[in-house]
């Protein structure tokens, strides 16, 4: 298995909506579908929270702990973003482990995708 | 200058709300964009077809796109000035791009003021994109239009102003769609509460939200200067430096008005407000 690496501000950009950041979690998603290990390059890029809570703290809610500490490497992190990043990932992961889906909120999903 | 106070929006949003369609309306002699914000915001809701500004003002509502933003045609032919450096005139929200693009031109007002630290920019970018997008995600207007942003800056004064509002469903009744928030909700000023944190009516896992962008907007404010200002129903919240003030208003607001103030000589430091997120200890440090 190989290695991926994303360079976020030109691969990604624009970083501000949520939109773009699950766009980008799908493409990392897909690249670890070939590779052991992704590499998000951070250099200059200063992502909104709410696309650094799709990408990072999405990725993270996906793959677990453990997946996720394994097989994503973030480098390139500027000083203002890192805690920024830490709070993405431990929300996500916090609350997949203390806040399951519950039945009505996967029905109100369901309907919501139906529409 | 003086900065916007709550009272101040709150007697024009009294001013508003009781206005009829047509009515000729008298306002404040200095504006700023909240006033066109609210008005125009009105106008939508109820499909005015004519809204009579006093003559002095036509002009600088005009270049405000008081009219255009709502579909309308002006009183009378402006010349278009360049707002570079100056203000941004209403632009309607139909979707999270064009909340994004709103943002970015706002930020060229910015840079046209002679803000050039990167960082700062960065920092007023994030809290624009931020509420801004919660405008479409939230407001649930149930029109096109899901809300209205403009912006001012005053060079000699050092100030800007930059707000959003729409005529949705207001926080209190989108937070109240997360059944987490029923108890506080009962006892709380809901707009100060949408600001807390982690705060939001479509928590993850089963929505796609985890409440930050009024908590960048009042932090960023509060760590620098600035201040937050939001109604919405009868909730009333206002942020500074200082300290904040909560407390119900006379005339609700049906929708959100959301207004962030600040000194344009002062520099933004958004890490500063990330870094002062809660945290769990060495656990939460990832990277």
């Amino acid at each position: 298995m190989s290695s991926s690496e994303f360079q976020v501000i030109s691969d990604f950009g624009p970083l501000s909506t949520r939109e773009a950041g699950a766009r980008a979690r799908s493409s990392v998603l897909s690249a670890m579908e070939i590779a052991a290990v992704v590499t998000l390059d951070f250099t200059d890029a200063r992502p909104s929270p709410s696309f650094a809570d799709e990408l990072v703290g999405g990725l993270a809610a996906k793959l677990g702990r453990e997946v996720f500490l394994r097989r994503v490497r973030i480098v390139g992190l500027d000083a203002a973003v890192r805690p920024l990043l830490n709070h993405v990932v431990a929300t996500r992961l916090n609350k997949v482990r203390l806040h399951p889906i519950t039945p009505l909120q996967r029905n109100r999903t369901r309907k919501t995708a139906d529409n | 200058m003086q900065w916007t106070t709550l009272e101040d929006v709150e007697w024009w949003v009294e001013q508003i709300m009781s206005s009829k369609p047509g009515v000729e309306f008298h306002g404040p002699t200095f504006l700023r964009p909240y006033h066109f914000a609210v008005l125009a915001n009105q106008v939508h809701r109820l499909d005015a077809t004519r809204v009579t500004v006093p003559k002095a003002f036509q002009g600088y509502a005009s270049r405000m796109r008081l009219w255009q933003s709502v579909g309308l045609e002006p009183p009378n032919k402006v010349t278009e000035r360049n707002p570079g450096g100056r203000f941004h005139p209403l632009s309607p929200i139909v979707s999270e791009m064009t909340a994004q693009n709103i943002a970015r031109d706002i930020l060229a007002v910015f840079r046209g003021a002679g803000t050039s630290d990167k960082a700062t920019l960065n920092a007023i970018d994030t809290a624009l994109s931020e509420i801004f997008s919660n405008c479409f995600f939230h407001a649930e207007a149930g029109r096109e239009i899901c809300g209205l942003a403009c912006a001012q800056s005053w060079p000699y004064a050092r100030l800007a102003q930059v707000v959003v509002a729409d005529i949705g469903i207001g926080i209190r009744s989108s937070l109240g769609a997360n059944l987490a928030y029923s108890e506080r909700l009962k006892s709380e000023n809901a707009a100060e509460l949408a600001t807390e944190l982690g705060v939001t009516s479509k928590p993850a896992p089963g929505g796609a939200h985890s409440g930050y962008g009024l908590t960048v907007a009042r932090q960023l404010m509060e760590k620098h200067g600035g201040s937050l200002l939001l109604l919405s129903g009868n909730d009333g919240f206002r942020a500074t430096e200082h300290g904040s003030q909560a407390r119900e208003l006379r005339v609700p607001w049906r929708g959100t008005i959301v207004a962030l103030e600040w000194r344009t000589d002062r520099p933004f430091d958004i890490g500063a407000v990330y870094r002062a997120w809660p945290k769990d200890g060495d656990e939460d440090e990832f990277f």
